[in-house]
């Protein structure tokens, strides 16, 4: 990768980087360390990282920081009592402030994982390969934050 | 939860939808599976890009006209001309020069005319040869110039031969400051072509080599530019790089 390429990267990816920065870690001015530093690795290694997997190394850079960050801050919030029923339905205007609200309240493994496969859209098998899982895994907790947000929108007062 | 992520496969996916289809009272569940999905924020940027870009190499990015194109193909044509004759140059520039055994034959004309090698004569019996002219082209372009001295330098007994031909030397001179080598003008002629050129002392020897080496370095100097020049031609919005 030369430096053309590299600029590319850049331009391309730092905007969504940062956004998951953000959203794993909750504070804007970790978030640009994280974007920092990951680009730093990655011009560090532009000789050994291709273009085609710039992507994945910039995302797997910024996940290890955010949870080794987010562990070190000890910031672990645990999870509502999970609602039986998480069919209730919701009113729709406040779902998406509802949602970014219950992504707070998810370990910043799990947020992780929401954001790679919702924001990001990678697969299970590639988020696996980004954070070290196995797919298995990946699914299991992936469908347990899943069940801690429907179970936090679930509450009318989360909600409205 | 795969089906709402988009991880079954075509035919994973088309077996649910039959068993939703039969069973409608899913779709409330899935609907709810699908509100979970979060959607990026894109009013979120990172704004201190610049401090992440790094410095490119540069590029002519050239306009496509063509005047241009014409102007381009010329430079191109000039520097592989430069080129090519820096090439020549550095090849082994082959100065016969010829040392006279005997101290009163100091004549500013001695230059000797050599034999084209027989392939079935052994070489140290070639080396010592009478002399006759070349038969090949190159021979024969050096006989016009050399034959009438050679003719002069037969009737001349101190410049026979078999008493100079093993005072000759040929010094091999190359643009790259290589140490200079010996080696007989036959040895020279059998391993490549070569500017012959006759020198008539070691002054007018020392000025040649000096003009040669100026003059290769500074068309390899100029080469080496446009080597490290990357030149960008654009056509319409297409860029064509091309590196010499």
């Amino acid at each position: 990768m030369n430096a053309t390429a590299y600029n590319d990267c850049v331009r391309g990816l730092s905007d969504s980087l940062y956004r998951f920065a953000c959203k794993c870690l909750g504070d804007a001015d970790a978030a640009k360390d994280v974007v920092q530093s990951s680009f730093e690795a990655l011009w560090r290694k532009r000789e050994e990282v291709s273009t085609e997997k710039a992507k994945a190394f910039l995302f797997q850079v910024a996940y290890n920081q955010s949870v080794s960050s987010w562990r070190a801050a000890a910031r672990q919030v645990h999870s509502e009592v999970m609602a039986e029923d998480w069919t209730t339905t919701t009113v729709q205007t406040g779902l998406k402030s509802a949602l970014e609200a219950a992504l707070a309240t998810l370990d910043a493994q799990s947020r992780a994982l929401v954001l790679l496969k919702d924001y990001e859209g990678y697969s299970y098998a590639e988020i696996g390969k980004l954070t070290d899982l196995n797919e298995s895994q990946v699914k299991v907790y992936l469908f347990r934050a899943r069940k801690k947000l429907q179970a936090f929108i679930g509450k009318p007062e989360n909600v409205l | 939860m795969l089906y709402a992520d988009g991880e079954l496969d075509a035919a994973e996916a088309a077996a649910l939808q039959r068993f939703l289809k039969a069973h409608p009272e899913l779709d409330e569940q899935l609907g709810a599976w699908r509100n979970l999905k979060l959607e990026a924020d894109t009013a979120v940027i990172f704004e201190a890009k610049d401090t992440l870009l790094k410095r490119e190499p540069k590029r002519i990015a050239l306009a496509w006209r063509p005047q241009v194109w014409a102007a381009a193909a010329a430079v191109a044509a000039l520097v592989m001309l430069a080129v090519f004759q820096r090439d020549t140059l550095e090849q082994k520039i082959a100065i016969q020069h010829t040392f006279p055994a005997t101290p009163h034959i100091a004549t500013a004309q001695a230059v000797q005319v050599f034999e084209k090698p027989n392939p079935e004569k052994s070489e140290a019996a070639a080396k010592h040869k009478p002399v006759s002219p070349f038969s090949n082209a190159l021979g024969a372009a050096r006989e016009s110039v050399i034959a009438p001295v050679a003719v002069a330098s037969k009737s001349n007994e101190s410049l026979a031969v078999p008493e100079v031909a093993p005072q000759m030397q040929l010094m091999s001179l190359t643009t790259k400051n290589e140490v200079p080598y010996e080696e007989t003008v036959q040895e020279s002629e059998r391993r490549f072509p070569a500017i012959h050129i006759a020198a008539a002392n070691q002054p007018a020897f020392n000025m040649l080599k000096q003009g040669l080496d100026m003059r290769a370095t500074q068309i390899s100097n100029a080469a080496k530019v446009v080597r490290e020049t990357a030149f960008a031609v654009r056509i319409g919005n297409k860029a064509h790089y091309l590196n010499f």
